[in-house]
């Protein structure tokens, strides 16, 4: 597959688990390609929802860092979550149509974004 | 959880936790009815005779006999249940015994979360995904966004490790099983005020399926479950969130300014040509940034749904540790 940056395997993501009952094993085959070498994508995580095999969420962790202000340019400024731990990083929510991202800052560098859940909402 | 200890001379004495003891049992005079109710619940009986008299002779009799009674009457809810924990240490047990059979990071934690998962079932708490990965020297944490047990793969890896670091494991599971039961029991306290399923996820950020599941428990009954939520929301959602916020940030940074002051001394204390001017105000410095710390420190642990998931898992190392 050709390379793809962070927002374009965002909304790869988006497409393969909203408005979808697809199961988790499938959309783990389909998104596995994302991990192509020299693409945005280091690892792929599809968690399943306990006890059936609808997606829950999908982990990115991204090769490369993306800036936060390109998260924040396509969907919009986002909310802090409470963290729940002083020593896990701060993370920022953004509700997209079915779809929730979770941002995780990075620690020493919180205008960078490393890994991302992307949370089945419909 | 797992990685939040700091080592400063002088040395925590051998045998003794390196994790603070609740904050409301610390100092004797300090004693809460919170802290006296899981003293009541969870304790020897030495440690409780030192405490009431310690209170006794603080506060009085009259005082006394209010704290006890008050503290005894005080249920403990859900997870903390002392049948509930020690289910949990019996399950967790097994973990030391067949560490090497089970092999994988994998099955090792899916003897400890199963177990947790079994009592959040009985409390009706949506069961929350397990998922195994690199957290470094941390052993798991609860991420209530996606509702997932992330554990530390590390730490479930490798030969078998000393009692103490499997109790650390069992500790860790369920205290952020604990953590899990919170976020729940506040969604419901969210549905017995009124709130709709859209707008605890809305207000919370915790998944709409689970919100979906409060909104058919709602929680207004008064009680102690009750009293417990309202709690953990003004500390988490409420009031005190920025309060909550601030020592959550301030945490890592002062914890790094003592690391760095630490190793300052060390290099002065390393070079030969150091005066003892220089050797004083090192250690000075090193011990003014300790105790900036502890303050703060001291902040996080008592926020009550840390305080409340420390006391669990404090009992769960006591269980576990027990020979």
């Amino acid at each position: 597959m050709s390379e793809v940056n962070a927002l374009e395997a965002i909304e790869r993501v988006r497409r393969a688990i909203s408005g979808t009952r697809a199961p988790a094993v499938e959309v783990a085959v389909d998104l596995k390609a994302l991990e192509g070498e020299g693409g945005a994508v280091r690892r792929v995580g599809v968690v399943a929802v306990p006890g059936t095999d609808d997606v829950s969420h999908v982990d990115l962790e991204l090769r490369t860092a993306a800036s936060l202000a390109a998260l924040r340019g396509a969907f919009g400024e986002g909310e802090e979550l409470p963290q729940v731990h002083w020593d896990e990083p701060r993370s920022l929510f953004f509700q997209l149509p079915s779809v929730a991202v979770i941002a995780q800052l990075v620690p020493g560098d919180e205008e960078s974004v490393r890994m991302l859940s992307l949370r089945r909402d419909a | 959880m797992g990685g939040d200890r700091l080592q400063h001379p002088p040395p925590v004495p051998a045998g003794a936790s390196a994790r603070p003891v609740h904050p409301a049992l610390a100092t004797p005079g300090a004693v809460t009815g919170d802290g006296l109710a899981h003293l009541l619940h969870h304790g020897d009986a030495a440690t409780i005779a030192r405490t009431v008299s310690g209170i006794q002779s603080r506060h009085g009799n009259g005082a006394t006999g209010r704290l006890v009674r008050a503290a005894i009457s005080r249920k403990e809810t859900g997870l903390a249940d002392p049948a509930a924990v020690t289910r949990f240490v019996g399950e967790g047990r097994k973990l030391k015994a067949n560490w090497v059979k089970l092999a994988t990071p994998e099955a090792r934690a899916k003897c400890l979360t199963d177990a947790a998962l079994a009592e959040l079932k009985t409390l009706k708490v949506p069961e929350y995904a397990v998922s195994v990965e690199d957290l470094g020297t941390n052993s798991g944490q609860f991420s209530f966004a996606v509702w997932t047990m992330r554990i530390g793969k590390d730490p479930f890896s490798g030969s078998l490790p000393s009692d103490a670091a499997i109790a650390d494991l069992a500790d860790t599971v369920l205290h952020e099983s604990r953590h899990c039961e919170q976020w729940f029991r506040m969604a419901r306290f969210q549905a017995g005020a009124g709130r709709t399923s859209a707008e605890i996820a809305t207000d919370t950020k915790i998944p709409p399926r689970i919100c979906d599941e409060a909104v058919k428990q709602p929680l207004s009954a008064a009680g102690d479950e009750l009293t417990e939520a309202q709690g953990w929301w003004k500390s988490v959602y409420g009031a005190d969130r920025p309060a909550r916020r601030k020592t959550l940030t301030d945490l890592p940074v002062l914890r790094q300014a003592y690391e760095t002051a630490a190793k300052a001394l060390e290099q002065v204390k390393a070079n030969a040509a150091s005066t003892k001017e220089q050797k004083d105000k090192a250690t000075k410095d090193r011990d003014d940034a300790f105790a900036a710390y502890q303050v703060v420190r001291a902040k996080y642990v008592a926020l009550p749904e840390e305080a409340d998931a420390w006391k669990l898992g404090a009992a769960v190392t006591a269980g576990m540790l027990k020979p």
